[in-house]
């Protein structure tokens, strides 16, 4: 395994182990995964269902703590951090993509979109300039005052990425993005996050079975068994 | 103000049951509203049937004879006494009475009476009995052996208006027994069972040359100022000491209808606790059906960063926001049985009821305080009440709200 230590780590994990207790069965999810994830990367998680994916993303993003080991998302250990701190880390650093968009549906897509603002507390010009700006390069011009379900799936997921990309994190966490999406918006939704990404310098870290992502992707983890099994630049 | 509008935007979103919720909500407080305006319109009847019919707002005596009905105690100097009180501002109307107790003998029957002495005209302007006259004619003054009774009295004495009746009575001081005959001249309901059982009213001056107290008189009745406040009158009542009478007013004449009327208080605390009890886990029952319905948006919100306390806030705005709704509807079915009840009133006329009768129509009092006290408790009960699923939201862990997901 290519070991990425000349580049500046975004992301770090040491030996990181997840088990699950339920009714007396330990389900090992993650088991010692370190690697590293370097700024500016588009990086895809492989592996099977059950292979420990979004329990990773789920520890890299402090939304679950580890049974062993650590997790530094900017040189700080999330392991080591409250609630609190773990929240303001992810309002700040973090922004999240889910597979089925999960929008606040009494929200229109521009309070969508400014909800992380809000949480950041800027100001009111700004935010709305932004979310004008992001709408834009999301290519949802005029669709600010829309209700998430007066919109396709297509439409709400380029939302959900102008949401996550609208407060200029350090990283965005995908999970199976395009997995709820027909090929053609799946492919464009792609393209789009990848032109982000190259535009913006921001971080993509995937969670996907979707071949196209995984060809578009600049690095492969590969997990089987909550281990990585392959890491691989492409 | 962004977590009040959403706060508002999610208790529509489920409108059955945000309408259901705040229509329960609001039935409690609209009773609570109702039943207190019902409580101050019963008390305020209860008052103006006791005071209105024959006590007057309050009552003059010797001193000591309130503990012993004895009828050789009487008003010193009764004449000076009225003077005075004709000149006091507070005074509107008085009447001066002899109260001698006896037995009411017709051709049929006998009773124990308690027979009262007074000026027509004086008791006119006190009491309500001129009112109540069922059959017969009120009190004249040139006729001095006509006297008015209650209906239940002559029914029990089986007496009709011109049948005479001998009333007799001791007289305290010389221990004589003194008989008068009387026509019976006027039949009165007031709806107040002590005085249609046991009244008969005849004029002064008769009575007092029964009772030999020359022109003294037991009672003086008062009505005063109606728009004295309750403070001005107590006032007026404690502004006789050391002068050798005793001047009550009603609530010291009936102390049993001050607790009576106190008890409203207490009622009202137990029916407000037996109603907020019921409210509050109704809105812990909605808050947390609603926020079961949507754990996995709790989790996003959160792993977008939203601190437990920002959760905590818009959890409590909502149970604000619903609470407001049921006030709103609350109180609009709180003043529609008002204004639908003190428009038709309520008859309980007849009724006995810590030691009085009603004898008019009940109209439950409109007014704004317990609009106020009542909707404010239960909006901030409804709000306070949202702390505890406000407190589960915020203690999710976001993994097990999100399983399906991130």
């Amino acid at each position: 395994m290519e070991q990425r230590s000349t580049m500046e780590h975004l992301i770090r994990t040491e030996n990181v182990e997840k088990t699950y207790v339920s009714d007396s069965v330990r389900v090992h999810a993650v088991r010692g995964v370190s690697f590293t994830v370097a700024r500016g990367e588009f990086t895809a998680l492989v592996g099977p269902s059950g292979s420990g994916k979004t329990t990773l993303l789920n520890l890299i993003s402090g939304l679950d703590s580890p049974t062993a080991g650590k997790v530094f998302l900017n040189q700080v250990d999330l392991t080591q951090a409250d609630d609190r701190e773990r929240s303001l880390l992810r309002r700040d650093h973090i922004g999240f993509i889910f597979q089925a968009y999960n929008l606040i549906p009494v929200l229109t897509v521009c309070e969508n979109i400014e909800y992380v603002m809000l949480l950041q507390g800027v100001e009111k010009s700004e935010r709305l300039s932004r979310v004008k700006a992001i709408l834009g390069d999301v290519g949802l011009d005029g669709y600010e005052h829309r209700y998430p379900l007066q919109l396709s799936g297509g439409q709400q997921q380029r939302v959900a990425i102008a949401r996550a990309m609208v407060s200029r994190p350090d990283l965005v966490l995908a999970d199976e993005p395009t997995a709820n999406l027909d090929s053609h918006s799946g492919k464009a939704l792609l393209e789009m996050m990848h032109a982000l990404n190259r535009k913006t310098g921001i971080t993509f870290l995937f969670s996907t079975h979707d071949p196209m992502i995984m060809e578009r992707a600049d690095r492969l983890v590969t997990l089987k068994d909550g281990m990585i099994d392959d890491d691989a630049d492409r | 103000m962004f977590e009040l509008r959403l706060a508002w935007r999610n208790i529509w979103r489920n409108k059955k049951r945000t309408l259901i919720a705040g229509t329960a909500i609001g039935i409690g407080l609209a009773g609570l509203i109702f039943v207190d305006g019902l409580m101050d319109g019963m008390m305020m009847n209860l008052k103006e049937s006791v005071t209105g019919t024959w006590m007057g707002d309050g009552q003059i005596h010797a001193r000591g004879y309130r503990e012993t009905f004895d009828s050789g105690l009487t008003i010193p100097r009764t004449d000076q006494w009225k003077s005075r009180l004709e000149r006091m501002p507070e005074v509107k109307a008085l009447s001066l009475r002899v109260v001698l107790s006896g037995m009411a003998n017709s051709a049929y029957e006998s009773r124990p009476v308690s027979l009262y002495g007074v000026d027509p005209r004086e008791e006119k302007a006190l009491s309500e009995i001129d009112e109540s006259m069922v059959s017969g004619d009120y009190l004249q003054p040139e006729k001095g052996d006509g006297a008015v009774m209650g209906d239940i009295l002559a029914r029990r004495l089986e007496a009709g208006i011109g049948d005479r009746i001998v009333l007799t009575v001791t007289r305290e001081k010389t221990g004589e027994l003194i008989q008068e005959l009387f026509t019976v001249a006027g039949i009165f309901h007031t709806g107040m069972n002590e005085i249609d059982r046991n009244f008969v009213i005849a004029p002064l001056h008769t009575v007092q040359s029964m009772a030999g107290s020359g022109k003294d008189v037991n009672e003086i009745a008062l009505r005063l100022d109606p728009s004295l406040s309750p403070e001005e009158a107590a006032a007026f009542w404690s502004s006789f000491p050391g002068s050798g009478i005793d001047a009550a007013g009603w609530e010291e004449l009936l102390p049993q209808m001050k607790t009576v009327m106190g008890m409203k208080g207490i009622s009202m605390a137990i029916m407000s606790v037996v109603i907020f009890g019921v409210v509050l886990f109704g809105i812990i029952n909605v808050m947390f059906m609603s926020l079961f319905e949507r754990l996995f948006e709790f989790g996003v919100l959160k792993a977008l960063g939203t601190t437990r306390a920002r959760i905590r806030k818009l959890i409590i705005m909502e149970s604000f926001c619903l609470g407001g709704v049921a006030v709103l509807l609350g109180s609009l079915l709180g003043i529609g049985l008002l204004l639908i009840f003190s428009w038709t009133g309520i008859d309980y006329r007849g009724l006995d009821f810590g030691g009085a009768t009603f004898t008019r129509m009940l109209y439950p009092m409109i007014s704004l305080r317990p609009f106020i006290l009542y909707s404010l408790g239960v909006w901030a009960a409804t709000g306070l009440i949202g702390l505890y699923p406000a407190r589960y939201a915020a203690r999710l862990t976001i993994a097990d709200a999100m399983k399906k997901s991130l």
